[in-house]
This record gives C-alpha cells, sequence and structure tokens, in this order.
C-alpha cells in the first residue's frame, strides 16, 4: 500500500500537475470569474487526487484532468437557465474578419490583415471576445481552438454529438471574429 | 467587391470564374473549420491542398483564418495560473507544501 501511495503522489506531481496553467486558463475562460476559476481548478484536482486509482499510466493525462474539470464546469458553475440563443449564425460570412481588415488594408494601406491581429489584439481583447460567446459556444472554442482536443475528444468531455461539436464551434469563431473586428475599430493604433 | 480582387489576384478568368472553379472554392471553405481543427481525413486533406496551391484568393484566407488561431492561442497562453493556486492545491490533498 505505501508503495501504491507513493507512485500515486509521483503520478500526481509528474503529470497532473504540469497543466495547472492550462487548466486554470480553460477554467478562466468557463467561468469567466477569477475566484471560481481557481476554486474550479482547485476541485478538479482533488477529484483527480480521488480517482487518481482510475487514472491510466500512459494515458492522456491532460485529456483526462479537461474532462474533468468540463464535467464539474457544467455540473457546478454553468447557467442551466435557458437555451442558448437561436439567432442565426450562420448568415455571417465567412472569412468575416479576414475580408474587412484586408478591405482596410487595401483602402488605406495600413497593416495585412495577418499583422493586424499580430499587432493589435491584445489578450483582454481575445479574452473579452471569447467571454461574450453564449456557454455552449464557449466551451467549445476553448477546448478546440485554444486546447486543441479533437471532436472527438470533444463530444466526449461535453457529451454532445459531433455534429454538435462541429457547429458550436463554427459559430463560436464567426462570433469571435466579429468581436474582435470591433475590437480593433474601437482602438485604432 | 471581394470576389473580384481575389479573381484579378488569381491571373486568370479575370471577368469570370467558370463553375468548376467556383465549385472548388466552395468545395475547400466548406471544409475551412475541419481544415483548421485537423479533422479532415487525408483524402480531404489533400484535396482541400490542392485548392490552395491554385488559389491564391482561398489560400490567403485559409493562411489568415490559420494565423489567426494560432495567434490566439499563443497569446491567451501567457495568461498564468495565480501564485498560490498550486499550493492551494497541495494543502486540499493533504501535503504542507511542495516536495
Amino acid at each position: 500500500m505505501p508503495t501504491s501511495h507513493h507512485s500515486n503522489q509521483s503520478t500526481f506531481d509528474s503529470q497532473m500537475l504540469p497543466h495547472i496553467d492550462a487548466l486554470y486558463r480553460a477554467a478562466l475562460g468557463m467561468t469567466r470569474n477569477p475566484q471560481d476559476a481557481d476554486d474550479l481548478v482547485q476541485e478538479t484536482y482533488l477529484r483527480a487526487f480521488q480517482y487518481i486509482h482510475q487514472f491510466e499510466g500512459g494515458t492522456n493525462a491532460r485529456a483526462w484532468l479537461f474532462r474533468i474539470l468540463t464535467n464539474l464546469f457544467i455540473n457546478n458553475y454553468r447557467k442551466r437557465t435557458r437555451e442558448p440563443e437561436r439567432v442565426s449564425y450562420d448568415e455571417m460570412e465567412d472569412f468575416f474578419l479576414y475580408n474587412r481588415l484586408a478591405d482596410a488594408h487595401h483602402s488605406d494601406g495600413g497593416l495585412t490583415p495577418e499583422a493586424a491581429i499580430m499587432q493589435k489584439v491584445e489578450v483582454e481583447a481575445i479574452q473579452d471576445a471569447i467571454n461574450k460567446l453564449p456557454d455552449e459556444y464557449r466551451e467549445a472554442v476553448i477546448l478546440s481552438d485554444l486546447n486543441e482536443f479533437s471532436y472527438q475528444e470533444i463530444s466526449e468531455m461535453l457529451e454532445i454529438p459531433i455534429g454538435t461539436v462541429r457547429s458550436r464551434l463554427s459559430r463560436g469563431r464567426k462570433l469571435i471574429q466579429k468581436s474582435l473586428w470591433a475590437f480593433t475599430q474601437d482602438n485604432p493604433r | 467587391m471581394a470576389q473580384s480582387h481575389i479573381e484579378g489576384r488569381n491571373g486568370m478568368n479575370e471577368t469570370s470564374q467558370t463553375p468548376v472553379e467556383f465549385n472548388q472554392c466552395q468545395q475547400a471553405v466548406q471544409r475551412l473549420n475541419e481544415y483548421l481543427s485537423r479533422e479532415l481525413n487525408p483524402d480531404e486533406t489533400e484535396l482541400v491542398q490542392e485548392h490552395l496551391k491554385q488559389c491564391k484568393g482561398c489560400f490567403d484566407k485559409f493562411h489568415f483564418e490559420e494565423t489567426l488561431l494560432k495567434t490566439l492561442r499563443e497569446k491567451v497562453s501567457s495568461v498564468r495560473s495565480p501564485a498560490g493556486l498550486r499550493e492551494s492545491v497541495l494543502k486540499l490533498i493533504g501535503r504542507d507544501a511542495a516536495p
């Protein structure tokens, strides 16, 4: 038993703890509140420690931790008061942000679309754009675009069909582009 | 407006896109999200990449979308967990200090 305890502790330290920053970022994105994010990460690690005997060594600790975090978030934090807004985001054009930045670039000879993104968009603007998304789209964007989980992994974490992952991500991406465009308009440099 | 600009830079079909080419752009764009997420199967990935080699308009747009996602990811990853969170976690699981 002491051996097993020791090895659990070592698994925890070497495979679980290094993901604390990524977990915190995801928790902050999901809860939109630093105190809740702090609590959610602590709960995630407590749960991980309690169930560490179920973790199979050699498998993906990051995915395992994110599954716990997402599950705790959905059950304990996410407001379940209403369905996501049924506005038709699909009406938004593809390449919304590119098209506008390219037009601006050609009319005033300023930054190329890519340079504009790299130079003008700050972390705060990105966080703000993500924070404005409805919960469902936010979760998909955080898991896919910021943490690069596969549709299959996200489908398991959120317990939704892959097609739903796909549509939430598509809409989330479009809405983020809209927010970032508004940000670049409000903060010309 | 944007469309004519793309055709112009394409260096071909300045005045009209043939239905086939339009269809190719459309097919690539339909796969944009899954291409960005690396969710396309190898055949479809190749199909998109082949089109991007031939169509500068789509290449520029796809490249922008890739850069955008990468930039978002990189900028956000500068956010770290607050000082003390690691210690709180260790305390929670019954360990007073980091080894």
